[in-house]
């Protein structure tokens, strides 16, 4: 028998047994950044194909969920903060290795862009909006004259959020379940995967729901496809690496993500989307709503599951 | 001479001595203001004084008692009655002992009792540090070290609660946490000395693992020297608390 | 530095002169003991470790704070500036060996390996107290420092080489 313990006491809270500094503001925080990702990026495409009149929910309406999402984001970021009044000091400075610098001046351009963007459809939203200011008026006019240009824009950072919400974690060398490049892509199309869902339940034409539902499919794909590629990666790793991916493989967070993030958050939507494809009658919102809920499990059983992993005792 | 001035009400041993002694009329007996007189008037009858010690810390004088080691060749005799370093005791055998050391089989532990093996950690001095905030965060309470074997037989897993009984059914007040660990045999168990206070001023310390001095009821002493020996007493595992148990019995 | 594992025996003298040199609050440490024990009785080994920061060479703590709270000071000693910490935890997530932790006023503390003994010459409070001598500190620069002497002519190892970080805490065996 090996043993190896603690003799001096050492019992830090949120350290010891294992660590737990990470709640739950960080995984809704990645959840709401890959749906507003995907919403924005979506909202950019079609804009740019030159589809926006057939697609009214996915450039007109889902964007503005985008800066509410992404506040509340901001706001669980922010209340996980334990320093809270110095959080100004991520903005003093750029630093190329931490990837909490990049996400904190990716939101910064990405936050005021979906405002923007939001904004220029205002009018067209709700008819009786005005600016009430001249030069509020013919920004909005320089805007709505540079709309592609803008969508392109922010097609480009909704791809560095979407990957960086997966980055976030993967940098952790430390924590042998987050060590994975596969991380980036998968949150990127988990969140735009969420994105859509999000657009499908606000969109009231059945010919848009069709389109976002198809590619929606092939999001969900994609994302069965990287999770057996990131277990194939880990069970081909490090001892380390091994145990990681024994938590869900037999371990104690074995049923929350079968269940939960595979089964009822992506095989179970994908064959009502395929059944509604087919021409069968399925509740609009359900494979929506059950994306939606798989997304937000599986960052945060990701967040728990990944602090548990580690390389010493 | 107190390195660090005491802290709250804490109090000098002499001062306490003395306070009782007025009390019982013994004034004569602690004539003095403070302990630094009585120092001084012993170091004076040694021909220091306190002041000169405080300045040099130690003082050497020449011995009086002849050189320390002995010379080469120089006759010397050991202090037995043969004179010599004695591996067979004639003193002993005169008093009817083994003159030479006979082993005898010391008790073993009847089924499902270990015997019990008390120590020390590195941590606490005796009992007496168990309450101090800094050694109680390394260490704020004792574990019973069971081998794995053992521990299979019986089911125990680490960090369980259990309370012991030993072999005359001293029962500990208090349970104790198991440590499942190779660093035991399989015949006995072992557990720090010093914890399990009952006395609830003891705010940290109170409560706290189990105290091994209640099951040492049965204390050997060696029949030539008079030396006592504690470890011969043997004790079972209790998984169930026994003072619920004790209850359902009275009702 | 180096850490005797044979000459430790794991007193955890080294913990409380850290504690009360370095003001750590209550239930929080910087540095810690580790028992580990291997075999079946009675063939057994047993190794003890005082185990701190290890200050590592390619500090991942050091890369992946947001704002360079955490940064390498001269002479190799990783270090918070507390001013600059926003506390998002990242670096505590960083460090293979959770040498970190959040301090209750909100910053990121750990080990500073005393620098502010070691800049007045002294040793750290740990080495000084440490009653076995199992400790030595020192620059590894320096051939003739306390701790190239130690690691010169004994085996040593480093914990969880594999995490790439570049350790410099010496266990020697």
């Amino acid at each position: 028998m090996n043993e190896e313990l603690f003799v001096s006491g050492r019992d830090i809270p949120n350290i010891d047994p294992y660590l737990n500094i990470w709640h739950w503001q960080i995984p809704l925080y990645l959840f709401l950044g890959g749906l507003a990702a995907g919403i924005l990026f979506f909202a950019g495409f079609y804009t740019v194909r030159g589809k926006a009149d057939r697609m009214q929910a996915t450039v007109k309406w889902a964007p503005l969920l985008a800066p509410i999402a992404l506040v509340l984001g901001l706001g669980a970021l922010f209340w996980d903060l334990k320093h809270e009044l110095y959080f100004w000091q991520l903005y003093t400075t750029v630093r190329l290795d931490s990837p909490m610098s990049w996400g904190a001046w990716t939101l910064m351009v990405i936050t005021p862009l979906s405002l923007v963007w939001v904004a220029s459809y205002m009018k067209e939203i709700f008819p009786w909006w005005d600016w009430k200011f001249s030069f509020l008026n013919k920004f909005e006019a320089w805007v709505i004259k540079n709309r592609v240009g803008l969508a392109w824009v922010m097609m480009v950072y909704a791809v560095i959020l979407g990957v960086y919400t997966g980055i976030l974690l993967s940098a952790f060398n430390a924590r042998p379940l987050w060590n994975t490049s596969i991380l980036g892509p998968l949150f990127l199309v988990s969140g735009f995967s969420t994105g859509l869902a999000t657009t499908i339940l606000l969109s009231k034409d059945p010919k848009e729901r069709k389109r976002l539902s198809q590619i929606d499919l092939i999001f969900i794909v994609i994302e069965l496809f990287l999770i057996t590629h990131l277990f194939m990666g880990f069970l081909a790793g490090s001892e380390t690496a091994i145990e990681a991916a024994n938590l869900f493989l037999g371990g104690p967070f074995t049923v929350t993500f079968w269940v939960f993030v595979v089964a009822l958050g992506l095989i179970f939507p994908a064959v009502l989307e395929t059944l509604e494809l087919l021409g069968y009658h399925v509740p609009k919102w359900l494979p929506a709503v059950l994306i939606l809920f798989g997304g937000l499990m599986f960052r945060f059983i990701m967040v728990e599951a990944g602090q548990i992993t580690r390389y010493l005792y | 001479m107190p390195a660090a001035e005491p802290k709250y009400e804490s109090k000098p041993g002499w001062w306490i001595t003395k306070q009782i002694g007025e009390r019982l009329g013994l004034h004569d007996y602690f004539n003095y203001n403070d302990f630094s007189e009585v120092i001084d008037w012993q170091l004076k009858q040694m021909g220091t004084s306190l002041e000169e010690m405080k300045k040099i810390g130690v003082k050497e004088y020449p011995r009086k008692s002849g050189p320390l080691y002995l010379g080469e060749g120089e006759e010397f005799k050991f202090n037995t009655s043969t004179g010599k370093v004695e591996l067979y005791s004639v003193d002993l055998a005169d008093e009817g002992f083994d003159a030479m050391p006979v082993y005898k089989a010391h008790p073993e532990p009847p089924q499902n009792f270990y015997r019990l093996i008390y120590g020390r950690a590195p941590m606490h001095t005796f009992s007496r540090t168990s309450n101090n905030p800094n050694l109680w965060d390394l260490m704020s309470e004792n574990a019973v070290w069971v081998n794995p074997k053992v521990a299979d037989l019986w089911g125990l897993k680490k960090d369980q609660e259990v309370w012991l009984k030993n072999q005359d059914g001293a029962i500990t007040t208090f349970p104790v946490k198991v440590r499942v660990t190779e660093r035991i045999r399989w015949d006995s168990v072992y557990m720090v000395h010093g914890f399990g206070h009952s006395d609830k001023k003891l705010s940290r310390a109170f409560g706290r693992g189990a105290s091994d001095e209640e099951l040492i009821t049965n204390i050997a002493v060696d029949p030539i020297m008079g030396g006592t020996g504690m470890r011969g007493n043997f004790i079972t595992f209790l998984k169930e608390n026994p003072a619920t148990e004790r209850k359902e019995d009275k009702a | 530095m180096a850490i005797d594992t044979k000459k430790c025996v794991g007193c955890g003298d080294c913990v409380v002169a850290c504690q009360t040199e370095n003001n750590v609050p209550h239930g929080y440490c910087r540095d810690w003991i580790v028992e580990r024990v291997d075999g079946t009785y009675p063939s057994l080994s047993l190794e003890f470790r005082s185990e701190r920061c290890n200050h590592c060479d390619n500090s991942p703590c050091v890369r992946c704070c947001p704002t360079g709270a955490s940064h390498k000071a001269e002479g190799g000693i990783v270090l918070v500036t507390h001013h600059k910490c926003i506390g998002c935890g990242a670096c505590i997530q960083s460090c293979p060996y959770d040498a970190r932790y959040p301090h209750p006023e909100g910053y990121v503390d750990k080990c500073t390996f005393c620098i502010h003994r070691v800049e007045k010459g002294q040793k750290t409070a740990c080495v000084d107290v440490c009653p076995t001598h199992c400790l030595h500190f020192g620059d590894l620069d320096d051939p003739n420092s306390d701790v190239s002497l130690a690691l010169k002519d004994r085996k040593w190892k480093v914990l969880a080489p594999e995490a790439g970080t570049k350790p410099q805490l010496y266990f020697l065996t």
